[in-house]
């Protein structure tokens, strides 16, 4: 058997490494995306578990002890919280970055850094955003960066605050500047909830003041929803790759029957059964499938530990652990791509039993072909063509089979595109399990939000909600939000012109400026529902 | 003397579509004999003996070997016979290209698994040394001579000692001196008591024949029996044979 075999393989030397190849390259992508991807949602819990994060995040813009409102909830083991400041920073690439300061080192494997410096979440560093010894103000207070730590809380690209730790003087320096808004994060840890009770945090009263109130799973969400795109994509592309790869073999089968009809024909006159016959094709195409599995395997070693990394930098932590091999992904994809193999290749042997040992005798395969093949399509009326053009097409099926083959391949790929991007569509958070905004309310009015906040919570319970000072201002026909400042922050550069000095002067940004074609000293006229005026422009 | 015969073919036809090629043969294949097969070219000779061979299924009649049926056989037994009792040669040899001399001689003795490995490799070396190709066993196949290929292939037939050796044109693919070295291993072995069933239509090697059977129209058209061969007496056998071939309208 071993020697028909590798005839059998010798035959064909070409599509035999063709298949090796692609069955290693789709299987070790597959294997190493499916491994690293494993790897990141579960290092990462552990990672979550050991540095005792809490089972719920809840962030509050406020200089009032939260934790006793918390504590009060029925369903709260404990709370602690953090209390820190909340400021943008200008970055290096000319990035807004919202951090939260704090000097709270619990929870955080990290020595406390020296006076006037900082340690950043290590987001920022893989970002390209800072690197030790960059220096940034806070207000007055200039700050060094110290280091970078990960941050396994708000570390996640995706979270809008990312934190920074400073010593306990440089903190109450910072918070003793004016302006600077006063911020703090309680850590509270859950029971189970029993049923049917009441005060339990999700009527937590205050939350509609919160900033945001984060669960477990949904951090654990934001860490692993950019692995999980990239993930989708690359197997996506593993599974056309193993589809052209079955392609492949279903080709080189039928046209490597068609040659070898004689070949085979010898071997059933030397006493071979069609079973022995196909078992021997079975096991040299299957053998080839498997040097490329065996192949990915020992490679996917190596590759899942760089895809692994890869995910933990998307997710902005840096110092990823080994990743072993993962028995249960390697076995499925192995079983997987082998079912498959074996379903073509059983499917593409049928010819070899039509195939009659007087096959083996020279000129009797013309014979046949010559006895039963062409169709005259001269004569006959238009709709008998048709009919003759299908019989053909049925007749000819392996023949059309690579057609049939590339086009659904293609049919399949692109359905799969088209979803994704329809799932991608402006609702990458839905997709995701990731929390969205569900309402948006635009009131320059405070009490007007909290009274709105309040009857809304009656008929639906608001989980969290926060908000954000802007103008809309329409220009022709488009409305733009714009950013409104009473005091200018100190990120923002004067270009030309001045800060505004008296209370008609007014700063706009430099694309804005574009846009109106304005130039500085120019007047502009300020339209709001309670008031109209002129305002002098000079520019940032 | 009497013969026992060792195949019996009772009233086989063979059709394709409406093309009659084999009418009602009846026909005894004799132990031990040289029978070659000979006709005019598109007579159907090498039909019949892919017909007697379970090469191919008549469209009906019998084919008696040691009291059983061929055309009745299941795929599985059909292989066992092929593999056990029939030894086969080709017009075009039909070796296995990609294995080795020995591998492909091997090949049949493998298959069978009535012996060791490491007897059948022994048998193999015997029978090629005996074919004088004992310098050529771990040589690629496509480096060899026709004549050497056919050697190759006579002893890939031998390997399993079948009971009936056929074959199909021998010498068609080959120069004459190949020819009648290739010839003269067949007659070696019926000399040693081998069956061979033979088609051709080379009058060299109809001289080794103990029968001859004329194929016309679809039927067997003359039938005779020979003296064994002898090198000796090559012109008178030769003058014979000739004679006879002739009165079939050869
Ligand atoms: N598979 C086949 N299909 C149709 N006709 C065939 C087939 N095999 C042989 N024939 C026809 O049967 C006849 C006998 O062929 P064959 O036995 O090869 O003749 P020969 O006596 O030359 O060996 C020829 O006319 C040939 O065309
Ligand atoms: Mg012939």
């Amino acid at each position: 058997m071993r020697k028909i075999i590798k005839s059998l393989i010798m035959g064909q030397k070409t599509f035999m490494v063709t298949i090796a190849l692609l069955t290693f390259v789709s299987a070790l992508t597959s294997m190493t995306i499916l491994t690293a991807y494993r790897a990141n949602i579960s290092q990462y819990r552990s990672a979550y578990r050991t540095d005792q994060l809490p089972d719920v995040l809840v962030k509050m813009d406020n200089d009032n002890d939260i934790t006793t409102g918390i504590k009060s909830l029925k369903n709260v083991k404990n709370v602690t919280s953090k209390v820190g400041i909340v400021s943008q920073v200008m970055a290096k690439n000319d990035e807004n970055v919202a951090l939260f300061i704090s000097n709270d080192v619990s929870n955080l494997n990290l020595k406390v850094p020296d006076n006037h410096k900082i340690i950043l979440s290590s987001y920022l560093k893989s970002s390209d955003n800072f690197k030790v010894g960059d220096t940034f103000k806070i207000g007055q207070q200039q700050l060094t960066v110290q280091g970078f730590y990960d941050d396994h809380l708000l570390g996640s690209p995706l979270f809008k605050y990312k934190q920074g730790i400073v010593s306990k003087e440089t903190m109450q320096i910072l918070q003793s500047q004016k302006g600077q808004q006063k911020s703090q994060l309680a850590f509270v840890n859950a029971v189970k909830k029993a049923e049917n009770s009441s005060n339990l945090l999700s009527d937590y009263p205050d939350r509609l003041q919160a900033d945001l109130i984060y669960d477990k799973g949904y951090i654990q969400k934001a860490y692993t929803m950019l692995p999980t795109i990239v993930a989708l994509v690359i197997i996506l592309a593993a599974v056309f790759l193993f589809g052209i790869c079955l392609f492949v073999m279903r080709f080189a089968l039928l046209s490597g029957i068609d040659k070898d009809r004689q070949k085979i024909a010898t071997f059933k006159t030397l006493g071979m059964t069609n079973r022995q016959v196909n078992l021997a094709y079975v096991m040299s195409y299957l053998g080839s499938n498997l040097v490329g599995l065996f192949g990915a395997v020992v490679a996917s070693f190596w590759t899942s530990n760089l895809a692994f990394k890869f995910f933990w930098q998307l997710n902005g932590l840096t110092s990823a652990q080994h990743v072993p091999i993962n028995i249960i992904i390697v076995s499925i994809i192995t079983l997987i791509m082998v079912g498959f193999s074996t379903i073509i290749i059983l499917l593409s042997l049928r010819p070899v039993g039509s195939i009659s040992p007087a096959a083996a005798f020279q000129g009797s395969q013309s014979k046949v072909i010559s006895s039963s093949g062409h169709l005259k399509l001269t004569k006959s009326k238009m709709p008998l063509q048709i009919a003759l053009a299908f019989k053909d097409y049925r007749q000819k099926i392996g023949h059309y089979m690579t057609f049939t083959l590339v086009i659904s391949l293609f049919v399949f790929l692109s359905l799969m595109i088209m979803t994704l991007n329809q799932g991608f569509k402006g609702k990458i958070n839905g997709l995701f399990g990731l929390p969205s905004v569900d309402l948006i309310m635009q009131t320059p009015n405070d009490t007007l939000r909290h009274e709105s906040l309040q009857k809304i919570n009656t008929i639906t319970p608001i989980k969290s909600s926060g908000y954000n000072q802007e103008t809309k201002i329409l220009l022709s026909k488009d409305v733009i939000p714009v950013h409104r400042y009473s005091q200018i922050p100190h990120e923002i550069k004067v270009l030309s012109g001045h800060q505004p000095k008296q209370s008609k002067d007014l700063l706009l940004s430099s694309n804005l400026m574009k846009t109106l074609h304005l130039s500085v000293g120019q007047t502009v006229r300020v339209k709001t529902v309670t008031n109209d005026s002129c305002w002098y422009v000079s520019n940032n | 003397m009497s013969k026992s015969n060792i195949i019996k073919v009772q009233q086989l036809s063979k059709h394709y579509e409406n093309h009659k090629i084999l009418e009602n043969i009846d026909l005894d294949i004799f132990e031990s004999d040289f029978t070659v097969i000979m006709g005019p070219s598109g007579a159907g000779k090498s039909t019949l003996l892919q017909n007697i061979s379970t090469m191919d299924k008549p469209t009906s009649g019998k084919v008696i070997f040691n009291q059983q049926d061929l055309t009745q056989f299941t795929d599985k037994k059909l292989s066992q016979f092929r593999k056990k009792d029939i030894g086969f040669i080709f017009q075009s040899f039909n070796l296995i290209e990609h294995l080795s001399v020995l591998e492909n001689v091997c090949l049949p003795g493998l298959l069978l698994k009535s012996e060791s490995k490491q007897q059948v490799i022994q048998r193999a070396k015997q029978l090629l040394t005996g074919l004088g190709l004992d310098g050529h066993m771990d040589q690629a196949i496509t480096h060899l001579s026709g004549g050497q290929k056919q050697r190759v292939a006579i002893a890939r037939s031998l390997i399993n000692q079948p009971k009936i050796l056929f074959a199909d044109e021998p010498t068609g693919a080959l120069d004459s001196t190949a020819g009648i070295e290739v010839l003269d291993s067949l007659t070696l072995n019926n000399q040693n008591g081998q069956t061979i069933v033979m088609v051709t239509h080379d009058l060299k090697a109809a001289l080794r024949a103990d029968r001859i059977l004329f194929i016309k129209d679809g039927k067997i058209f003359g039938d005779r029996n020979f003296t064994p061969y002898d090198a000796s007496q090559i012109k008178a056998r030769r003058t014979e044979i000739e004679s006879w071939l002739q009165e079939m309208g050869w």
